[in-house]
């Protein structure tokens, strides 16, 4: 019989039903993209709010398409960190709410490990472990390297701007609306990513498997707004199809960088990615092209399993394989653990 | 601005930096006059360098400026010095619009802290919660004045915040 899992971690509100064969019998995401997209970034409190009353029906309707009842659930599990604390909590507490009514099994998971396993969903047995796995969203940018689908170990991760953020925020410098990501590739493709010099901060540092975007950012602002002026310029189509081709060639850039780095320094030949950064093409095709000079497997979910989404939760059959089950007192943990372990 | 903050007298000073090593210098300067808890607003523009200054605060209590990340995604994160003294509250406003939406960051539990600790929040986009912050605070603005300089002004409003600005200047 299959689980229930549930991911509220930001934005999206999801709940899927997984075989214990890791078949996807239904994947419900309701984005909150359109409400956010007035404020130009996350509003929490209207996801909070959007995740309370959406998440009843995303659950009946996840059911319903997997042609199930309620009550032939085996196990529900839920995405506990990291994301915003308010948005975690309602996944949180349905998730006990139903365990606790059907007398099934609990299971907590972790937002990015659930990222990774996606590609388990994608490609089977391909995914063999020990596996470098990269995660690139909008709140997030690391680098981890795993020996099973539960266990995480961070190499590295931003020290400044999510890979993500730092597309919503240029894309907000551009003018551009919300989610960033997709407006700034799309204005890129009329422009030339030679045409800015922008800084690659850390990219060229081979000591460590951090990133950092906030100096990209910056520069990107200087060339819209420049120091000394009173006020931003106002650009031509053409220029800020520039920017943004020549910004999203340094970020991706910067990203692929340090996948090869982490592919060096641990002599780990298979790649995990993540995250809702991978929608972008131009970081597909770059990595898609180090994993053929590394000779490495590069192993990228179709879009569907790379943004958020609650299918990925099949990993808590992995938990439940392990026997790890929570009780009532699970709880959220917002923030990202820094603990590094080093890297021969 | 909040409307009381008129009523309260406060001290303003304007410092030039002209790089990094001139930011990490005052900030040093910042950290030994702070009280044991106290409310840092950061004002500036995208790319002005507001968590810049957060890490530069966080170096020069030992806290390590790496795990100083944008707190845009989470609101909220906290840091603490390696012996646990310091609590350094960084909060980021830049996606509230409304301040009813600070209780989702679990800003009032953030800074309920023992007596023996000392607390510090910092608070990026301070304007989209005006109404809800508290007019005793060093508020300080960043200017962009150039690709690595930068002007800072710096204002104490309160009774524990109004001799700080110049405390800051004096000291070296």
């Amino acid at each position: 019989m299959p689980l229930l899992a549930i991911e509220t971690t930001c934005d999206e509100t999801a709940a899927a039903i997984i075989s214990q064969e890791r078949r996807i019998l239904s994947s419900v995401v309701a984005s909150q993209d359109e409400l956010h997209a007035r404020w130009r970034g996350v509003v929490p409190e209207i996801a909070s709010r959007a995740h309370v009353e959406r998440i009843i029906p995303i659950i009946d309707q996840a059911t319903n398409e997997a042609g199930i009842q309620q009550s032939q659930i085996e196990a529900v599990a839920v995405a506990i960190r990291p994301g915003l604390i308010g948005s975690l909590l309602i996944g949180l507490s349905a998730a006990k709410a139903i365990a606790s009514s059907l007398q099934v099994p609990l299971i907590g998971y972790d937002h990015l490990a659930a990222h990774l396993y996606a590609c388990r969903l994608a490609f089977g047995e391909e995914l063999q472990y020990p596996a470098i796995g990269l995660v690139a969203s909008g709140g997030h940018t690391s680098l981890f390297q795993q020996h099973s689908p539960i266990a995480l170990q961070a190499l590295g991760g931003t020290i400044d701007d999510a890979v993500g953020e730092a597309f919503d925020k240029v894309a907000s410098l551009l003018g551009l609306g919300y989610p960033g990501g997709p407006q700034i590739e799309q204005l890129a493709q009329n422009g030339n990513p030679r045409s800015h010099r922008l800084p690659r901060p850390l990219a060229n540092d081979s000591s460590r498997l951090d990133f950092s975007f906030s100096g990209l950012k910056t520069a990107v602002r200087y060339r819209v707004w420049p120091p000394q002026a009173q006020h931003a310029r106002s650009l031509t189509d053409q220029e800020r199809a520039d920017l943004a081709a020549s910004f999203q060639q340094a970020a991706v850039e910067s990203v692929v960088a340090k996948v090869g780095l982490a592919i060096q320094k641990t002599g780990y030949r298979v790649v995990t990615v993540g995250g809702g950064v991978t929608a972008n093409k131009v970081l597909r095709s770059a990595l898609e092209d180090l994993g053929k000079r590394h000779r490495a497997t590069i192993l990228i979910p179709p879009m569907n399993l790379c943004t958020d989404n609650a299918a990925m939760g099949a990993i808590a059959w992995e938990h439940i394989e392990r026997n790890d089950i929570a009780n009532l007192e699970l709880d959220a943990r917002p923030n990202i653990y820094r603990k590094k372990q080093p890297v021969r | 601005m909040s409307s009381n903050e008129s009523v309260e007298s406060s001290r303003t000073v304007t410092c030039e930096i002209k790089n990094l090593d001139d930011l990490h210098q005052l900030a040093s300067r910042i950290v030994k006059h702070l009280p044991q808890s106290a409310l840092v607003t950061l004002q500036g523009e995208l790319g002005a360098g507001k968590t810049t200054f957060v890490k530069a605060i966080a170096d020069s209590v030992e806290i390590d400026p790496a795990h100083v990340t944008s707190p845009t995604f989470n609101l909220i994160t906290i840091h603490e010095s390696p012996e646990n003294t310091i609590r350094l509250v960084h909060a980021d406003m830049y996606r509230v619009t409304d301040p009813d939406e600070l209780i989702e960051t679990g800003w009032d539990t953030a800074l309920v802290v023992p007596s023996e600790y000392r607390c510090w929040a910092f608070v990026e986009w301070p304007q989209k919660i005006a109404s809800a912050l508290p007019a005793h605070r060093l508020s300080i603005t960043l200017k962009v004045t150039g690709e690595s300089s930068r002007q800072l002004t710096i204002k104490g409003t309160g009774t524990n915040y109004e001799q700080i600005p110049m405390l800051i200047m004096q000291s070296s």
